[in-house]
């Protein structure tokens, strides 16, 4: 409590006339009673003179090596600080980096695995394997063959664009003939070797050689009947009549044994299967040429004959 | 490099006030410190595990600790708190959340240091008696003896700068925070986490007990 009498007797109160926070009208009364009051103003000068004092002393600098001396304590004595994630010593921020990569793998090589075993098996294996073997008449021929044609089909295209369009991306139009691009040229390669695949009987896989070995057989029937079928007198070689395999085709034939028309078998040619000539095998002009080869035995007249390809 | 310090005298209190005017880039201890990061990103780094940040942290900061020390216990422990002090900083790093400046944040720790030290003490005192050391419970009393020799010695200007040691613990970071820092009364109530009347009451009484102190000391005999 301030003193009214002498309020330089309050430390409080000359600790705010020190630090100036007395109200004016105060501050003013007591600059008034100080120059009357000499104990209030040997207080003040005192108070003031003591804090002035005790302000101004200087104060030792540190010593040069006290940041180092602080540090080195802070090091002995603090564990060391870990980062926002880390336990235990890992980061756990990159070990889910690393988790996460580890699933990628994980996840990925299975289907790396199965597209390189896709790669390492020839393209034409799985077709070739189901066309060369009709001692499987229920296997889906056609539509592996189909699939497997258009596959290539797309694959060939893929790989080897429309050679009109790279020509008219790639070369001026003056040089098409001369010096068509490699990319041109590589791709009507790769098209003209699908259509020959195509064009071509299917080739005989490496697979087993009990399928490979087999050579075609004809069955040969009367469909006119008139009588017995005359005998095959010659015929075409194995590896022409294997792409026609499991068909089926109603010939006729002349008085001289030679055949003069070759159908695809209307009624499904082979009985025990079923098939008939599929529309992508060319029951026409390749089989044809084929099956004018046979030779028959000279007979009375023209003759129908069902010959099944086995 | 740091401008030295300026002293202005204001002419109605005769009070001297020591202004420390500070280029934004002589706030350093060291020259080894990254001027462009202010004190918050230093901590911020620090608290990420970044030890160098701490470490300019700290030699920016080390005179201003030594200076609070050398007036709250004197210059043969400043050293001593000092480090305290930092390794306490480090340590309650995490508790750190910027709400007030890292400087505030400081002088709490350090007012904290300075009453476990005596609370610590006392309790050893306790135990022990007869300790010979200085007891900042007990009512002040006056140091030494033929006050005009010491008053013109060194040991004088030093039991003058580290007069503060003889007063209660509670009292000492205010009053150095007020009269050598030179705080406003707010700042010193946020950073110590006291009502701003009790931050007055503790410089009141605590300039008072200086008073007692020193004015034998200095009654017209200290330049």
């Amino acid at each position: 409590m301030t003193d009214t009498l002498h309020p330089a007797r309050s430390t409080e109160f000359l600790s705010s006339l020190y630090d100036a926070e007395l109200p004016s009208a105060d501050r003013a009364a007591f600059e008034a009673h100080r120059s009357a009051c000499d104990e209030c103003r040997a207080a003040a000068d005192a108070f003031a003179a003591t804090l002035a004092a005790f302000r101004a002393s200087p104060t030792p600098p540190p010593a040069a090596d006290l940041s180092a001396r602080i540090l080195r304590k802070i090091r002995a004595q603090s564990p060391s600080r870990r980062p926002f994630g880390v336990m235990f010593g890992i980061d756990v921020r990159w070990a889910g980096v690393v988790v996460a990569a580890l699933l990628v793998v994980l996840i990925s090589t299975p289907l790396v695995v199965r597209r390189k075993e896709a790669a390492v098996l020839p393209s034409s294996s799985i077709p070739a394997t189901i066309l060369d073997a009709p001692e499987q008449p229920a296997a889906p021929e056609p539509q592996a063959r189909n699939s497997a044609k258009s596959e290539a089909a797309r694959g060939a295209a893929a790989l080897a664009p429309a050679p009109a369009q790279l020509s008219r991306d790639a070369l001026p139009a003056a040089n098409l003939a001369e010096a068509p691009h490699p990319q041109a040229a590589s791709g009507a390669a790769s098209a003209d070797e699908a259509r020959r695949r195509d064009a071509e009987p299917p080739r005989v896989a490496p697979g087993p050689p009990m399928v490979a070995a087999t050579p075609a057989q004809l069955s040969v029937r009367a469909s006119d009947g008139n009588g017995p079928a005359p005998a095959i007198v010659s015929q075409p070689p194995d590896t022409r009549l294997a792409g026609l395999r499991g068909l089926a085709f109603l010939v006729t034939v002349d008085a001289r044994g030679r055949v003069t028309k070759v159908e695809p078998s209307a009624t499904g040619g082979l009985a025990s299967s079923g098939k008939s000539a599929p529309a992508d095998r060319d029951p026409g002009a390749g089989h044809e040429s084929i099956l004018r080869e046979l030779r028959f035995a000279a007979g009375d007249g023209e003759r129908r004959l069902l010959v099944q390809v086995e | 490099m740091a401008t030295p310090p300026t002293r202005t005298a204001t002419a109605e209190t005769g009070r001297i006030r020591r202004r420390i005017v500070l280029a934004p880039s002589a706030r350093r201890d060291s020259p080894l410190t990254q001027p462009e990061r202010t004190d918050e990103e230093l901590l911020a780094l620090a608290r990420q595990g970044e030890q160098d940040a701490f470490g300019d942290f700290v030699r920016r900061h080390t005179a201003t600790v030594h200076r609070w020390m050398v007036r709250a216990v004197g210059t043969e422990d400043a050293d001593d708190m000092a480090q305290e002090i930092f390794v306490k900083a480090y340590r309650g790093l995490e508790r750190f959340r910027g709400d007030a400046p890292p400087r505030a944040w400081l002088a709490a720790i350090a007012d904290n240091a300075v009453k476990n030290r005596y609370r610590s003490r006392s309790r050893f005192r306790r135990i022990f008696a007869g300790s010979t050391d200085a007891d900042p419970e007990r009512e002040p009393q006056a140091p030494g003896a033929g006050p005009e020799d010491e008053a013109r010695s060194g040991e004088s200007r030093r039991v003058v700068a580290e007069a503060l040691k003889l007063l209660p613990p509670d009292f000492r970071m205010p009053v150095v925070l007020r009269d050598i820092e030179e705080w406003s009364y707010e700042e010193i109530a946020a950073s110590l986490g006291v009502p701003i009347g009790t931050v007055k009451s503790r410089i009141a009484r605590g300039r008072g007990q200086l008073r007692e102190i020193l004015t034998p000391l200095i009654s017209g005999r200290l330049p």
